[in-house]
């Protein structure tokens, strides 16, 4: 009674601006019902497409949300867990699996395509939760450098994710295991935009010569190359243009000096919780590798970063079993070749650095000599 | 959560279901409250606690300040409710921007000041339910509406997801009769508002954050000069992206709400096809302008005290409504543009009153283009960062750097000029339609194929799920 008293009295003094909103006499139902089916198999139809263009289900994406589940995955899981943090080396060139089985536990994957691992050290540093085994891969022309690159807000959105985030990443990669279109490589208007247009400006900043899709990822972000780039043609020609030669600046004395400073505080800071930090090179080859090494000297940057670290590493040169491995774009290794340079570094690792090989006994795996 | 998330959607779908099984209709208003709260929480779960405080404190503060026998004591308890409404507005929303002005001010009379760290997170919407929520005991202080009897009405009426965060901002008596009685979408309301639906999420999903904003990001991120068409190009890529961004969270909003069985108004009238920026005003985020004029302007005297009053007047609403969008100089630069144009337009119209101004499509196409392109100016100081780029973004529109090297490759130009061209000229044509018109003329094949496009192009966009721009207000 209340409210139809308050109903009258509000209605008598106003009109309300929304109110019985006309809607268009045409069959709604009827419409939907033919929307529903002609999209469906529109997408359906695109969906084939898609496959045949080599895409697979079951391919995760590497988004934002999915890395936050592996970084959460530090503070809860043991405090002496294995983590990776890199650029796409180390994300491409790893299998967890083999490192579980070497040493008895996964791996935590942390690394980032086209991103600078510092910021993600100096996160793990400040987390006291950690202290356990850090490894970080250096590439040195994006270590040495002030700009993290591709995943500069990563932190940001990690500490301010919100709960429909989590929930619409869980609902996405559901889907993703069933769909393949859901790349982001392959929208229509990502494929417009990268086709070969007369350009108006430099033509080397079009986003023709974007790298593309490079590679897959899984659970755990478990992530290996795409087949289609191992296989010579458009693709693998593209994936080897697209890093243009890794040219550059060359990296400046004094950038690597603040460099392994900060680094060398954040090894310091989790050596004193009782963990430890170990680098690591994976292989590239020319022509990149020669760009590499004019840009930043091994002796510059790489040797001078272990030595004032006092950390040991894992350079792909300096190892015979790492040598002649498949790089198919000269800059990550092909799929076949992950497990064998995983093994092998992997018992590098294990055979110098106390803490692994501890952790391999704790497992009843023979570490070795 | 965000509309363009698949979270939402099954959210959505739930929330659909629910209202339509037969239950009574307190226990469906239950479900859309709940609904509402954790619609919002998604966001954020602390931040909930200052929407329940912002309902109850103004739900409590306007039963007595309908109890009061006097004007004074009504007007105390009104305070109440603005001093809490501001309050949290000003801790969260403008604590940052007071303090660094103030040590600003401190340093310029040679007083060294360290503010304290302000790293406090932004209510999602905040600005929209203050609006929304105050409205209620600003209207029962003008005795405009009674004191709503039931508290769960009202905190529906603060909290109903569709709207809640980036409006329209409603009043009263816009929404919670409809709460009074039972409400059910027809299967034509339910038809009607998934198409809108469709049409807000691509406008959001495809326009705004597919085709516009990686333009307008690219121009207003550049390290470098920019020449005139660069600079030309993202700032309409901006118009594009802000109008889709906005009208397309309205439109979904309109749409969801009507899928329910709820009507709530239209906050956009195909703005960039005014003629002139009055008629700017009565087409863009309607919801606000007119909040802003029943709640400021009218109680400031609106034009009732003279001219010279009228026009401070004006100006005061323009600053205000450009502070309301975010705590930065930029924003008061951008509400004072539009306050001198909306002051300009009245100065000219009263001295031109008798003159016979031109009727014909030509001159009124002239008067659209005049006023989109003041209107872009306004856009420059509401995109940039602060006033050194606003400054460098308007140099290079105006052709400061003429040997500027090109920065948009050749496909997004194309993507700006299509998707813009296309946006302007449906403004054009709708300018005196309804779309509930064009849509009820169209043959129905010609429904069928828009919407599926729409869908089609929504699923394959995908997007990234990316905040709406309005939401940080």
């Amino acid at each position: 009674m209340a409210d139809e008293d308050w109903l009258r009295g509000t209605m008598a003094r106003h009109t309300p601006r929304g109110l019985e909103r006309p809607v268009p006499r045409v069959p709604w139902m009827r419409i939907l019902g033919i929307v529903a089916l002609t999209a469906t198999l529109t997408v359906a139809a695109w969906e084939i497409k898609m496959r045949a263009v080599g895409l697979h289900a079951g391919d995760l994406g590497d988004e934002p949300a999915g890395w936050s589940v592996e970084r959460r995955k530090v503070d809860s899981g043991p405090r002496d867990s294995i983590v990776l943090v890199g650029d796409s080396r180390l994300l491409f060139d790893t299998d967890l699996s083999v490192w579980e089985r070497l040493v008895g536990q996964r791996p935590i994957q942390l690394a980032l395509a086209g991103t600078n691992p510092r910021p993600f050290l100096h996160d793990i540093a400040q987390d006291e939760h950690f202290a356990g085994l850090l490894v970080v891969d250096i590439s040195e022309t994006i270590f040495f450098r002030d700009r993290v690159g591709l995943n500069e807000h990563l932190l940001d959105y990690f500490k301010n994710e919100s709960p429909s985030q989590r929930l619409g990443y869980r609902l996405y990669a559901s889907l993703s295991r069933y769909l393949a279109f859901l790349e982001p490589n392959y929208t229509p208007l990502t494929l417009l935009e990268r086709e070969r247009w007369p350009e108006r400006i430099d033509p080397k900043d079009a986003p023709y010569y974007d790298p593309w899709k490079l590679s897959e990822t899984f659970d755990d972000r478990q992530t290996a190359m795409w087949y289609r780039i191992e296989e010579p043609g458009f693709l693998q020609t593209h994936a080897r243009l697209a890093w243009n030669g890794f040219q550059g600046k060359p990296v400046a004395p004094e950038m690597v000096a603040k460099v392994v400073a900060t680094t060398q505080a954040d090894v310091e800071r989790i050596r004193a919780r009782g963990g430890e930090v170990v680098f690591l090179r994976p292989p590239s080859r020319d022509p990149l590798r020669s760009n590499e090494q004019k840009r930043a000297p091994r002796a510059l940057t790489w040797d001078r970063l272990l030595r004032e670290t006092g950390c040991f590493g894992v350079h792909f040169e300096d190892y015979s079993e790492m040598q002649g491995l498949e790089l198919p774009e000269y800059s990550h290794l092909s799929r076949a070749e992950v497990p064998r340079f995983t093994e092998r570094y992997v018992r590098v690792m294990r055979a110098h650095v106390p803490h692994l090989a501890a952790l391999a006994r704790a497992h009843g795996i023979d570490p070795g000599p | 959560m965000v509309f363009n998330s698949l979270t939402f959607v099954l959210f959505f779908a739930v929330v659909l279901v629910l209202h339509n099984l037969p239950l009574p209709w307190s226990v469906k208003k239950l479900n859309l409250l709940i609904a509402s709260y954790l619609f919002y929480a998604a966001w954020n779960p602390p931040f909930i606690l200052l929407l329940w405080a912002s309902t109850v404190v103004d739900w409590l503060v306007a039963r007595q300040i309908n109890l009061q026998p006097t004007e004074r004591r009504r007007k105390a308890w009104l305070i109440v409710s603005l001093a809490v409404n501001l309050g949290f507005l000003g801790f969260f929303k403008y604590g940052k921007f007071v303090l660094s002005n103030w040590q600003a001010l401190m340093h310029a009379i040679g007083v060294e000041y360290q503010p304290p760290d302000w790293n406090i997170l932004l209510p999602v919407g905040i600005s929209f339910y203050t609006f929304h929520s105050m409205s209620y005991t600003l209207d029962i202080y003008w005795r405009r509406v009674e004191p709503i009897p039931k508290l769960f009405d009202f905190a529906l009426f603060v909290a109903f997801f569709t709207q809640l965060v980036a409006g329209p901002i409603l009043r009263t008596a816009d929404l919670v009769p409809q709460f009074m009685r039972p409400r059910r979408a027809n299967a034509s309301q339910l038809g009607w508002g998934l198409a809108l639906m469709t049409l807000g999420l691509f406008e959001k999903v495809v326009l705004a954050d597919g085709i516009f904003a990686p333009a307008a990001d690219a121009v207003y991120g550049a390290k470098d000069a920019l020449g005139a068409v660069d600079g030309w190009l993202g700032t309409l890529a901006f118009s594009g992206q802000i109008f889709c961004d906005f009208a397309g969270y309205s439109t979904t909003a309109v749409g969801a709400a009507l899928c329910l069985g709820f009507d709530i108004p239209n906050n956009f009238r195909v703005p960039y096809a005014a003629l002139g920026f009055s008629d700017f005003w009565r087409r863009w985020h309607i919801s606000l302008s007119t909040w802003l004029r029943d709640y400021l302007y009218i109680p400031l005297g609106g034009n009732r005290r003279g001219n010279g009053r009228t026009y401070v007047n004006l100006m005061a609403t323009m600053v205000i409504g450009g502070l309301w969008h975010g705590a930065n100089w930029t924003f008061v630069a951008w509400g004072t543009l539009h306050g001198t144009y909306l002051a300009g337009e009245r100065f000219v119209k009263a001295r031109t009153a008798h003159w016979h101004w031109p009727s014909g499509i030509a001159f009124k196409l002239l008067l659209v283009f005049l006023t989109y392109t003041l209107i872009d100016i306004t856009w420059v100081f509401f995109r940039a960062k602060d006033f050194a780029s606003a400054g460098d973004m308007l140099g290079a529109m105006f052709g400061l750097h003429p040997a500027a090297a090109p920065l948009l490759p050749t496909i997004r130009v194309a993507e700006v000029i299509i998707a813009l061209g296309g946006m302007l000229s449906t403004q054009w044509l709708m300018r005196e339609r309804s779309l509930e018109g064009v849509v009820a003329r169209a043959p129905l094949p010609v429904i069928a194929a828009v919407w599926t496009f729409m869908v089609v192009a929504i699923v394959l966009t995908q997007g990234n799920g990316s905040s709406f721009i309005y939401f940080q207000f």
